[in-house]
């Protein structure tokens, strides 16, 4: 028994040690600020948003955007909107966004997102959605982030605090969060993940979504605040992400492609309205509407610009991020 | 419960401390209560089937060992049999069966009947599989099948037979035990030694290596090729044969490694179940590395009750077919399951007839030598019938080996590099590591017992564990049979 309990011994030192030499390490080189988008689209969130050091004196925007964003459909990630902003931004000096799109994202995807932004205290986090993105239900991780990726999130208390409670209790009791996904982000060992690009590139765009992910889309529990739901849910959750931020927010209705119906434009219209209005004390928060920024050849798809679309898209936005920046 | 699972890190624990505190009547209490709490851990009512396949064969083992009445014996045997394998039948087979004779009556002209009548069957046979169901069946049969062969004297003790048939930690998936060799293990407690502790511990870490770290990620890629063939390219679905062939030994081997070593550390001796397949020379041989406790368990109570080779070549080739069919079928009620057993019969086969024709050696029991190389390659194409296996469907099986076996055109891949690239390293480690054991230049390792290196070769299992687990953390594959 003796000897057993030596090696058992032996061995919690050894990993101990091992967990502290991982702590001591520096960030991993694999990193939002290295590419145009996540490599693994909907693994790996973690790892990949983690706070590093920046450069003195570099203006940061953080992008928080769905397939608009991401443009799944450009092999080159320099022809979208937020690259083309990147070099905007960098003849007026040293300046970096990070593009956290995500397709399909939805709200509260958004805003753990943004409460993992904050603390990179940008200069501005820029959220070009639409508005049924805060409203309409649909499971999380069905459609975005992989549960494991949102437990790790989640779990993570420094990001975890700057989101409203009934908010993280919700996405908690959703995505089942245990004890063992506390360690694991807590855990020094775990992130030696994001040293391997291999793994990285191993685990990148693997499947759709598991069965252990959760019901189908739309299914109770899916994009709620605590107990409520809808429009003042979605009103709610988007305030939620604002404050996560923690960090001047200019949300930019996206463009509306050539599908769009006047319905959907008096809706975008009252949204914008609303939130305003609603923002309108806090200088550090702004919203515009661009549903008609891009003109509709431009759309490859009823969502999805083109290369011309995004630059389009790009020349409208960058005035109003300079000035959103200057502000 | 599932060995990976959370819950199992503090349940396998207090057992254990509940097993070094206890003995006699109330160490299997305590061993009865944790096994029935680890297989209802999700659906509570399985233990019912538990119990009533317990009751039933300690009844009947009973009976049958205390009548000399060749009829009352039979009569008895057949109530075992008929019980375990008509749960069996009704919680796995049914759905078959019925599509079966739908079908069937079909072929006969009485479709209208056919539909309204066996629909209903049907959607009310629509019941979850029980977790472990064909493993703890065939084991607490071969008990009462012992007892009648009156190779076995039958326990009153009710305690260790509830405890043979539940046993945690090789109940859901085996290894199938034998009553001779289990009983009288459970029936006094063990004596364990520091050996058996350690030993036990690293055999279960290693386990969950097999299973975090190499099967799950096979997983993986298996599931993302074979489940849409159509867009994958012949050389992803050929990695994702080896793929699949690795990821079913290291998952199914991974659970018998924690099993077996879960036991040791109570100080009991499980079977072994896996004997590196893939370093077998020829057919046979691999049927003797591969899920040995079925393997054997069909040999002894279905080959050899058949005749087995004893009577002539073409009993022999029947009796084998059957065999193979069995185990096919044993493993899940589909098709691909029959023609799965059905090719490797084939395999088999026609191996013994060259053996017959050429007088080749066995090889059998003997040790390895770099010239057994060609043989070993050759048995490896034993990968290519576990398609049948893998596939989600015999359409999807077919249209695999179609294009794995079509001339190779276009693109080499359509999925990421990297995710080749993670494969064939997996790979790569699997293959080395059976070299080394094949050519035993593994033995030093293996002999090492000094509580640094070992504390410190569990260390490094665990931080693989924690660096290199896969995304998706699978239920173990034999969990569905």
């Amino acid at each position: 028994m003796r000897r057993f309990l030596t090696t058992l011994l032996v061995a919690v030192a050894a990993l101990l040690a091992a967990e502290g030499l991982a702590r001591a390490l520096p960030p991993s080189t694999l990193h939002c600020s290295l590419t145009d988008r996540n490599p693994a689209v909907r693994y790996g969130w973690p790892g990949w948003t983690a706070p590093r050091d920046r450069p003195a004196g570099q203006r940061l925007v953080v992008v928080l955007s769905n397939s608009q964003g991401f443009a799944p459909e450009l092999e080159d990630p320099s022809l979208t909107w937020p690259s083309r902003l990147r070099r905007r931004l960098l003849e007026g000096g040293d300046a970096a966004v990070y593009n956290w799109s995500l397709n399909a994202a939805r709200g509260p995807e958004l805003a753990v997102l943004a409460a993992q932004a904050g603390r990179h205290e940008p200069d501005l986090v820029l959220v070009v959605a639409g508005s049924g993105t805060f409203s309409q239900a649909q499971a999380t991780w069905r459609v975005g982030f992989r549960a494991n990726d949102l437990r790790d999130l989640l779990a993570d208390p420094a990001a975890a605090r700057r989101l409203p409670e009934p908010l993280i209790a919700g996405l908690r009791a959703q995505v089942g969060l245990r004890w063992t996904d506390h360690v694991r982000a807590r855990s020094g060992l775990v992130r030696l993940r994001d040293r391997l690009p291999l793994l990285e590139k191993g685990i990148a765009q693997v499947a759709q979504e598991t069965p252990e992910d959760g019901g189908g889309s739309g299914g109770a529990g899916g994009n709620t605040l605590g107990a409520h739901r809808g429009e003042g849910a979605g009103d709610a959750l988007l305030d939620a992400l604002r404050q996560a931020a923690g960090a001047p927010v200019l949300f930019v209705g996206q463009p509306l492609g050539p599908g769009a119906s006047e319905a959907d434009r008096a809706a975008r219209r009252a949204f914008v309205e609303r939130t305003a209005a609603r923002w309108q004390p806090d200088a550090g928060a702004s919203i515009v509407d661009a549903a008609d920024a891009v003109t509709p050849e431009r759309f490859l798809s009823l969502t999805h610009l083109d290369a011309r679309g995004h630059a389009d898209f790009a020349a409208w936005l960058g005035p109003r991020v300079d000035d959103a920046l200057t502000r | 419960m599932l060995f990976n699972s959370p819950e199992f890190v503090l349940f396998a624990p207090l057992v254990l401390l509940g097993h070094a505190a206890l003995s006699g009547r109330a160490l299997r209490l305590w061993l009865i209560c944790a096994s029935y709490l680890f297989y209802g851990w999700g659906e509570p009512w399985y233990c019912l089937l538990l119990a009533f396949s317990t009751a039933l064969d300690y009844t009947a083992a009973l009976r049958i060992h205390a009548s000399d009445r060749a009829g009352v014996r039979k009569a008895w045997l057949l109530a075992s049999v008929a019980g375990n394998l008509g749960m069996l039948g009704v919680f796995k087979y049914s759905g078959l069966f019925l599509r079966w004779a739908g079908a069937l009556l079909g072929a006969v002209g009485v479709e209208g009947l056919s539909i309204s009548a066996l629909e209903t069957s049907v959607r009310l046979a629509d019941v979850a599989l029980p977790v472990g169901i064909s493993f703890y069946t065939f084991q607490t049969l071969s008990y009462t099948i012992d007892v009648y062969r009156r190779q076995l004297t039958p326990t009153r003790d009710f305690t260790a037979v509830a405890l043979y048939v539940a046993f945690f930690p090789q109940l859901v998936a085996g290894p199938i035990e034998r009553a001779g060799q289990l009983l009288p293990q459970l029936s006094q407690k063990q004596r364990r030694s520091a050996d058996d502790l350690i030993a036990g511990a690293t055999r279960v870490l290693w386990g969950l290596v097999k299973k975090a770290v190499f099967a799950d990620w096979f997983a993986v890629f298996v599931a993302d090729v074979w489940g849409t063939p159509e867009t994958a390219t012949p050389l992803e679905l050929f990695l994702g044969l080896h793929a699949f062939s690795f990821q079913l030994y290291l998952d199914f081997s991974a659970y018998s490694d924690i099993a077996i070593g879960l036991a040791r550390m109570m100080g009991i001796r499980l079977r072994e179940n896996f004997r590196w397949p893939f370093l077998s020379r020829n057919p046979v041989e691999f049927w003797t590395r591969w899920h040995i406790s079925l393997t054997t368990w069909v040999r002894d109570y279905v080959y050899v009750p058949l005749g087995g080779s004893n009577l002539g070549r073409n009993r022999t080739l029947f009796n084998s077919l059957i065999v193979m069919l069995a185990i096919g079928l044993w493993h899940g009620a589909d098709e691909k399951f029959l023609v799965w057993g059905l090719v490797h019969w084939v395999y088999d086969s026609l191996y013994r007839a060259w053996v017959n024709k050429r007088g080749t050696r066995w090889y059998r029991g003997k040790p390895y030598a770099w010239s057994d190389a060609p043989a070993v390659l050759f048995t490896y194409f034993l990968v290519i019938p576990q398609v049948f296996f893998g596939a989600p469907s015999l359409s999807h099986a077919w249209v695999i080996l179609q294009r794995v076996f079509s001339p190779w055109g276009g693109p080499l891949l359509s999925r990421p590099e990297g995710r080749v690239a993670v494969i064939l390293a997996l790979l790569g480690v699997a293959a080395t590591a059976h070299i080394l054991r094949g050519l035993d230049l593994d033995r030093r390792l293996r002999a090492i017992r000094s509580p640094l290196a070992v504390g410190l070769l569990w260390a490094g299992l665990i931080a693989l564990i924690a660096v290199g687990y896969a995304p998706d953390a699978e239920q173990f594959y034999y969990f569905r049979f």
